[in-house]
């Protein structure tokens, strides 16, 4: 969609009222000045910022105010919208307000007007893709597939693609079908041979043919057409075991790259898409075009050469009749390209049914702990019903539509024989058309119904087929991680010097959480991360490890922009223990070097025992080899702690996270776990959060965040002095400890 | 090095340091480098299944007891303290090794099977099988029956043909 241009009306009304101003940046809004949908213009005009009404001739400037005289560019969050709002002189003044399809425009036009506030040039930000350049659909997140531009022939080529590394497999498939097709032809016309030279002769000629030789000649066409039979079935096997060969390889490709991409799409991404659904792209989809590959493509192609053969062979013997059996064919298959549609929708909502049920038992199983405690068993019964039904209605409504439409396409198809026998019954008995031509006729015709009965059927195999690869493509086509900019620079060493410097971003644009954040981790230091939940101490972190990148500002790293850096390389020397601690099944041994895959057991029963986890491990009955079960849930809480601690330290990190790292767990275990973490901690550049603040009492300096800024940084005695918001925080959690002490 | 260091890595001893034997009332001994005796040792692997034979844990008798050093090659002591380390391992670890598949009998779920393993014939019940079964590796197999005990088929691939079968049956 392009992006308007300023009316000229507009223009002239800026001419008018200030002569020699000219519009430097212009948007539109689309809601009106009361809040009805409807068009307003916010422009930059020389050193004003004006907004002006609709178009036409009753556009007049709504609001007039001197750049000069703002001191901030904010957006205010709305529900359903966002307004622009300008500080003049300490008031806050509305400018314009918008909905949220227009969140990520004005959150770049906020950005402009800043620059053009603080006298900077006005920066030309790059703009996502967020319609369809062709026909301005509104693209789904993080992809660049339009669906109504989006043809199924060109997911199928697409799809093929996958197959052209084994294009002499699929060359030798071609000519398996050619030939099989071939042999397939035969014996129609060999038993009208046995009908007119043998069984029911009626030119003398053939009459006394018949009479010599009949038996002889009877013998070698049985011959003939058992071996035509049996080749064209030798034939067939080979072609499938190939195409079955095909079509697993070619889905194993497809599910290798969908994975590896997985891998590395953005946070973002995974934001906004379920896990359920997603797997079910890795199972259910690649399944689905593995059978499109393995069998409805060979079946169609196969088909339709059957298709042109016996259609050349009718028309051969009498056109007439071929026609009269062709004409109600036709008029089916036009009949059918109507259906594809209707079945094409009916799967692709069974589909997405089945995605949600999928999602919906997966929540369910993960979170059984708290359906028993809070006995919502009856809650989440009528949860999954609700779903059930669903898919159970989808899926019905799609087996119907089918199971109706099926057996009425054969009837209409079958039909066309009907004539045949009457037409073709009535010139052999006027004698214009042997017996032996009309039972080949009939022949051919069952060969042509049975592949056209087929290309209906292939309507619900490649409709789901090629649906489901319409979706792992959308996955394949998401933006990988931090695309646009995935950074080249391979440091020599990290050192672990981070710095924010006006740092804004916000998982939504026009929502920053950070605003305006710079602060500065000298090497091996520890920086605690203080602050009520819900400030951007995660978001920090968060920016830290680059699962996000800095909407405006910069967070560097040894002075480099991480945005410059190689992804890799960093991520390499970043470690991180987390809240939840996260194992994978398998090991012990294979969880602690999950960072350093080589590691000696030697070097994992160091890290291990610096962690407080050697003992614990090795009184395991299977020690190091202990399996940990999936998401280690065979150790307990302070187990699985110390053993991320392990991963760690054999990491070795120069950056480390430490998310809240001792919550859940005994008093002993706590005091080994932080015994560990200083031990962890040393020589690294360490990012701590933690609700008790006594965990940060070792920390080198404490970043106080509220509302995405920085109110206080200093270190623990400095802030404490203060008697600030670092001091009031204290003082709460003094309070409540003691309370706790009392109770406990 | 001081205690507080001491803690924070991992003691490798010698094994010509290490002796290991049973006083006259037949209690377990284990003397290390002169400096100190441990009463009724236990002896633990450090990695039971990939790595059996190396990094023994000398410990203290007590569950959790601490840990007094590791050996990397306890075949490296001497002949007597050998033996008795031998055994202990042996009686710790009770871990039968799955020579053949004698025979199996499926009945819906569960599963009745002979095997010969290296502690000889035994009649076992499988349920669930393929929640009971690690994988190590490509080949190596251990399975869990329905009391609990483990049985280890080092290599599956190495299995005489009729095993084999059997055991694709089950897995």
């Amino acid at each position: 969609m392009p992006r308007p241009q300023l009316p000229d009306s507009i223009k002239r009304l800026i001419a008018d009222q200030f002569p020699g101003a000219d519009a430097r940046l212009a948007a539109q809004s689309d809601l009106a000045p009361d809040g009805s949908y409807g068009e307003q213009w916010l422009v930059l005009a020389g050193e004003r910022v004006l907004v002006s009404s609709a178009d036409g001739a009753a556009a007049r400037v709504l609001v007039d105010v001197p750049l000069a005289e703002i001191s901030e560019v904010e957006i205010e969050s709305l529900v359903g919208g966002a307004a622009l709002r300008a500080v003049v002189n300490g008031r806050k003044v509305d400018l314009v307000a918008f909905t949220n399809a227009l969140g990520d425009r004005f959150g770049r036009v906020r950005m402009q007007l800043d620059a053009a506030v603080k006298g900077k040039p006005i920066p030309e930000p790059e703009e996502k893709l967020k319609h369809c350049e062709t026909c301005g659909l509104v693209l789904g997140e993080d992809t660049r597939v339009c669906p109504r531009c989006s043809r199924r022939g060109a997911t199928l080529r697409r799809l093929l693609g996958y197959a052209r590394p084994y294009r002499g497999r699929l060359i030798l498939t071609g000519a398996l079908m050619l030939s099989g097709t071939a042999f397939g032809l035969l014996p129609p016309y060999l038993t009208k041979l046995l009908l007119d030279k043998v069984l029911a002769p009626r030119s003398p000629a053939d009459k006394a043919f018949a009479a010599e030789h009949g038996l002889a000649l009877l013998g070698w066409l049985v011959l003939a057409l058992g071996v035509s039979s049996i080749l064209s079935t030798a034939l067939q096997v080979w072609r499938n075991r190939i195409t079955g060969w095909l079509g697993g390889r070619v889905s194993f490709d497809i599910r290798a790259t969908l994975y590896e991409k997985l891998q590395w799409l953005s946070m973002r991404y995974y934001d906004r898409h379920p896990a359920g659904a997603i797997i079910s792209r890795l199972t259910q989809d690649s399944g689905g075009v593995q059978d499109l590959l393995a069998f409805g493509l060979p079946f169609l192609v196969t088909n339709l050469i059957t298709i042109v053969g016996v259609s050349a062979m009718i028309f051969v013997t009498n056109w007439r009749l071929a026609a009269l059996a062709i004409v109600p064919a036709v008029a089916i298959s036009m009949l059918t390209r109507r259906l594809w549609e209707k079945m094409r929708s009916a799967f692709h909502a069974f589909w997405y049914r089945w995605g949600r049920y999928h999602s919906l038992v997966n929540d369910a199983l993960n979170r059984v702990k708290v359906i028993k405690a809070f006995s919502q068993q009856p809650t989440e019964l009528a949860r999954y019903g609700v779903r059930n039904t669903d898919l159970m209605n989808a899926s019905v409504y799609a087996e119907q539509t089918w199971g109706t439409i099926f057996p009425v396409l054969w009837l209409l198809i079958g039909s066309g024989s009907l004539l045949v026998w009457y037409f073709g019954g009535v010139m052999s008995m006027r004698g214009t058309l042997t017996v032996g031509d009309l039972m080949m006729f009939l022949g051919y015709l069952g060969m042509l119904y049975g592949p056209l009965n087929f290309l209906t059927n292939v309507v619900q195999w490649v409709s789901r087929a090629l649906t489901a690869a319409d979706r792992i493509f959308e996955v394949l086509d998401a933006e990988f991680e931090s695309e646009e900019t995935k950074g080249d620079v391979v440091p020599d060493r990290i050192k672990g010097e981070v710095e924010f410097r006006n740092v804004v971003f916000g998982y939504e644009k026009h929502r920053p959480v950070l605003k305006d954040i710079s602060f500065r981790a000298e090497p091996g230091h520890m920086l605690g991360l203080v602050g009520k939940s819900g400030v951007g101490k995660t978001t920090v972190i968060n920016l830290i490890c680059r699962f996000y990148d800095a909407d405006e500002g910069e967070v560097l790293v040894d002075g480099v922009d991480l945005r410059n850096l190689s992804l890799r390389e960093y991520r390499s020397r970043l470690g991180a223990v987390l809240q939840e601690p996260f194992l994978f099944a398998g090991t012990v041994a294979e969880n602690i070097a999950y960072g350093k895959p080589t590691a000696s057991l030697e070097e994992i029963m160091a890290a291990a025992k610096l962690a407080n986890a050697h003992d614990f491990i090795v009184n395991k009955p299977d020690g190091y080899d202990e399996q940990v079960g999936e998401h280690g849930n065979r150790l307990s809480a302070g187990e699985k702690q110390r053993v991320c601690i392990a991963r760690a330290i054999l990491h070795n990190p120069a950056i480390l996270i430490l998310d809240e790292a001792t919550a859940n767990v005994d008093l002993e275990t706590e005091e080994q776990i932080q015994e560990a973490i200083a031990r962890l901690v040393e020589g690294r550049t360490t990012f701590a959060i933690a609700h008790r603040l006594s965990t940060l009492r070792n920390a080198d300096s404490l970043l106080v965040l509220e509302d995405g800024k920085v109110v206080e940084f200093g270190t623990h005695e400095d802030l404490e002095a203060k008697k600030g918001v670092y001091h009031g925080l204290l003082d709460l959690h003094r309070k409540t400890s003691t309370i706790t002490a009392v109770e406990g | 090095m001081t205690p507080a260091k001491e803690a924070l890595t991992l003691r490798y001893l010698d094994p010509e340091q290490v002796k290991v034997y049973r006083t006259e009332e037949g209690s377990l001994r284990a003397t290390i480098a002169d400096e100190l005796t441990v009463l009724s040792p236990r002896f633990l692997r450090a990695c039971p299944l990939n790595d059996p034979d190396r990094y023994i844990s000398i410990r203290g008798p007590e569950p959790g007891g601490k840990e007094f050093g590791l050996l990397r090659n306890w075949r490296r002591l001497d002949r007597e303290s050998r033996r008795l380390v031998e055994a202990e391992l042996e009686r710790r670890y009770l871990h039968p090794r799955v020579k053949r598949i004698v025979s199996l009998k499926d009945y819906s779920g569960l599963q009745l099977c002979v095997l010969d393993t290296d502690r000889g014939m035994r009649e076992v019940t499988f349920r669930d099988v393929r929640d009971n079964v690690i994988y190590l590796g490509s080949s190596r197999v251990l399975i869990t029956d329905a009391e609990g005990n483990r049985y280890d088929i080092l290599d599956a691939n190495a299995l005489d043909p009729a095993s084999r079968k059997l055991l694709a049956k089950i897995l």
